[in-house]
């Protein structure tokens, strides 16, 4: 019988899933989108990965991250639920274990961790702006006409790419549509928009850091060849995308959990939560002038999980 | 008569003087309830939507207070030192309120400015005094207690007894944890111990086992800057740094000049010792996902660099 642990990622824009085994091989992986409906999500995800895994499969340990990474751990009970950086450090670290750099950019979110001797020695993250994130990109290729997987294929061909403000996506927008007009061939200006991303995420995220080699490249937008290109040119050194760079996050979950397991059952309530009807309502309240907004997530009638108050008067179940 | 004082800026720093202060000349002074929602939804109307958070939440306070009291005290603290500035918007603060609100109560507005000597602020206290007594011996006595109130409350704070969330309530908004991982947050009282604009930062902290080091418990440590304030957030980071913290997180306002130059001087300060800096960044959003995220990293971070 073969026995696994299961991590969950659930991002804003994608959930993702990864199961390792006990000397922490990836036994199967799942992406998907999450469609502003987080539960929905997590509860699919689970019934597919099901799927991919093994019939009676035993799950050992269970991890969450993510923004989402509080409802996924109380909807499918997790033994760890930890934050999106420690998560990839780990899976990075996990493959190259002499990584320097990790380069992450998802949906809405851009992360820089910096490791030395295999610890995270510093770290940065978008802080207003979701300029230069997947999204974006996947705005423009829309606007274009294409789709995101061939933006990347077609920033490949440019051989003299024009300059795209990326300081703001609106900013470079308008740039966009203006060197269109200019005639500029359609290559040029997809590459340009991948520098542009790079700069932006350069000037926003590495201020003041070295960004020492190895370098891995993490992330949903790792899967564009374009801005690959772009980060190998703009730091002058080899950029490294894994194969799994897409579920790192969930993969270093599983790791985590993997690490954490002492032999104690987990928490992880089954592979029958999917059939477990999930309800989310959120309520106003009115102890104080504050108003928060509560969430609260029942299963089958219980109350599983509350969250959203300033205060902890919500936050015990 | 009843004063009425903003819980907002200068408040969660000088409110001991001021209440000793009015209290030896049998005053009572009415604080605005604690900062939520709709403190800050009455100050909204009334800001530039540029300003910073702290200046729209001073508005929603002064809201609370109008009608409540018979004359607000909103001095104008122009400097600390010589050579040194205030921000702006602190200066002019009761000109500001003048200019945009027109229902206000009489302001109390004396202009404090320490680089000009004492005798210089003697006079300014004797002429805001004359509102309330004639008698020069009272207003010497008063400005005594004021003064004495001002060393003793720094002296507290520094002890951990007190905190600028609890200068005119006890409440506990922070239990300090003295073997906890010694972290340093920088940044301006206001930004620090108001639990509504930083999403209960000293608490979370507290609740991932951080031993919380603000400037308040460091001691007041100058150094050259040329922001008042500042360059006293600059000096508590020196201090800290040498002192051993093992990271240095510095909270700032979004659209504040002075902290921007603040982030400066201790990212220099932090990259020479290689103690992991990280910046968070204040503003109107509600959403603390962010947050915490950027909380359980750090704090994952030096645990794990500790365990090396």
């Amino acid at each position: 019988m073969s026995e696994v642990f299961l991590g969950m990622d659930v991002g804003s824009v994608t959930t993702k899933l990864a199961a390792v085994d006990r000397r922490g091989e990836l036994v199967a992986s799942l992406y998907r989108r999450t469609g502003g409906q987080p539960i929905q999500a997590i509860r699919e995800g689970l019934a597919q990965m099901a799927e991919r895994l093994p019939a009676g499969v035993r799950v050992l340990g269970m991890g969450a991250t993510g923004s989402g990474r509080q409802l996924a751990g109380a909807i499918v009970g997790a033994d760890v639920v930890k934050n999106e950086i420690t998560a990839h450090a780990v899976a990075a670290l996990h493959f190259v274990p002499e990584v320097r750099t990790v380069i992450d950019i998802g949906g809405q979110d851009s992360k820089l961790i910096l490791l030395r001797d295999g610890i995270v020695v510093d770290f940065a993250m978008n802080s207003v702006c979701a300029a230069g994130t997947g999204s974006f990109l996947e705005q423009q290729a829309h606007r274009l006409g294409i789709t995101v997987e061939e933006l990347g294929q077609r920033a490949l061909l440019s051989e003299h790419p024009v300059r795209i403000a990326g300081r703001c996506t609106v900013f470079a927008e308008s740039d966009m549509v203006h060197k269109q007009q200019m005639g500029h061939p359609m290559d040029d200006i997809i590459y340009g928009l991948c520098q542009a991303l790079v700069r932006n995420y350069l000037n926003n995220l590495a201020l003041g850091k070295t960004l020492e080699p190895p370098v891995v490249f993490q992330g949903g937008v790792a899967a564009n060849a374009g801005v690959v290109r772009a980060f190998r040119e703009a730091l002058g050194t080899e950029v490294i995308v894994l194969p799994h760079h897409e579920v790192m996050g969930a993969l270093g979950a599983a790791l985590l959990a993997r690490e954490r397991s002492d032999g104690q059952p987990s928490r992880f309530k089954g592979f029958g939560v999917v059939q477990a009807e999930v309800q989310a309502n959120s309520f106003e309240c009115h102890a104080c002038p504050n108003l928060c907004e509560i969430a609260q997530i029942r299963m089958d009638g219980q109350i599983v999980a509350r969250w959203g108050g300033r205060c902890d008067r919500w936050e015990v179940v | 008569m009843r004063i009425g004082v903003p819980r907002a800026l200068s408040f969660y720093r000088f409110h001991p003087t001021w209440a000793a202060f009015f209290n030896c000349l049998g005053i009572e002074l009415v604080v605005s309830p604690p900062t939520n929602r709709a403190t800050l939804e009455a100050g909204l109307p009334y800001a530039v939507a540029e300003t910073c958070l702290p200046m729209k939440l001073f508005y929603g306070h002064i809201r609370a207070l109008v009608g409540q009291v018979d004359q607000l005290l909103v001095p104008s603290i122009q400097r600390l030192a010589p050579g040194s500035s205030n921000c702006a918007r602190l200066i002019g603060l009761p000109d500001l309120l003048r200019a945009t609100m027109p229902d206000l109560p009489p302001l109390i507005a004396p202009d404090i400015d320490l680089s000009q000597g004492l005798a210089a602020l003697m006079s300014v206290i004797l002429e805001a005094g004359a509102l309330f007594t004639l008698n020069p011996l009272a207003l010497r006595d008063a400005v005594a207690a004021a003064w004495s109130a001002y060393r003793s409350s720094r002296q507290a704070m520094m002890e951990g007894r007190l905190t600028p969330a609890s200068f005119d309530r006890p409440t506990n908004v922070v239990s300090w944890l003295p073997d906890g991982l010694p972290i340093a947050v920088v940044g301006h009282p206001y930004n620090l111990y108001d639990p509504f604009i930083n999403h209960q930062l000293l608490t979370r902290l507290a609740r991932l086992g951080v031993n919380v080091l603000t400037p308040e418990r460091l001691g007041p440590q100058p150094a050259d800057d040329y922001w008042a304030f500042e360059y006293e957030l600059v000096g508590a980071a020196r201090l800290a740094l040498e002192r051993g913290v093992k990271g240095l997180i510095a909270v700032v306002a979004f659209g504040c000049g002075p902290d921007a130059i603040l982030v400066d001087e201790v990212q220099r300060l932090s990259g020479e010792r290689g103690v992991p800096l990280m910046t968070l960044v204040l503003d109107e959003h509600s959403g603390e996902a962010g947050l915490v995220t950027r909380l359980e990293a750090f704090v994952d971070m030096l645990h794990w660099r500790k365990g090396r």
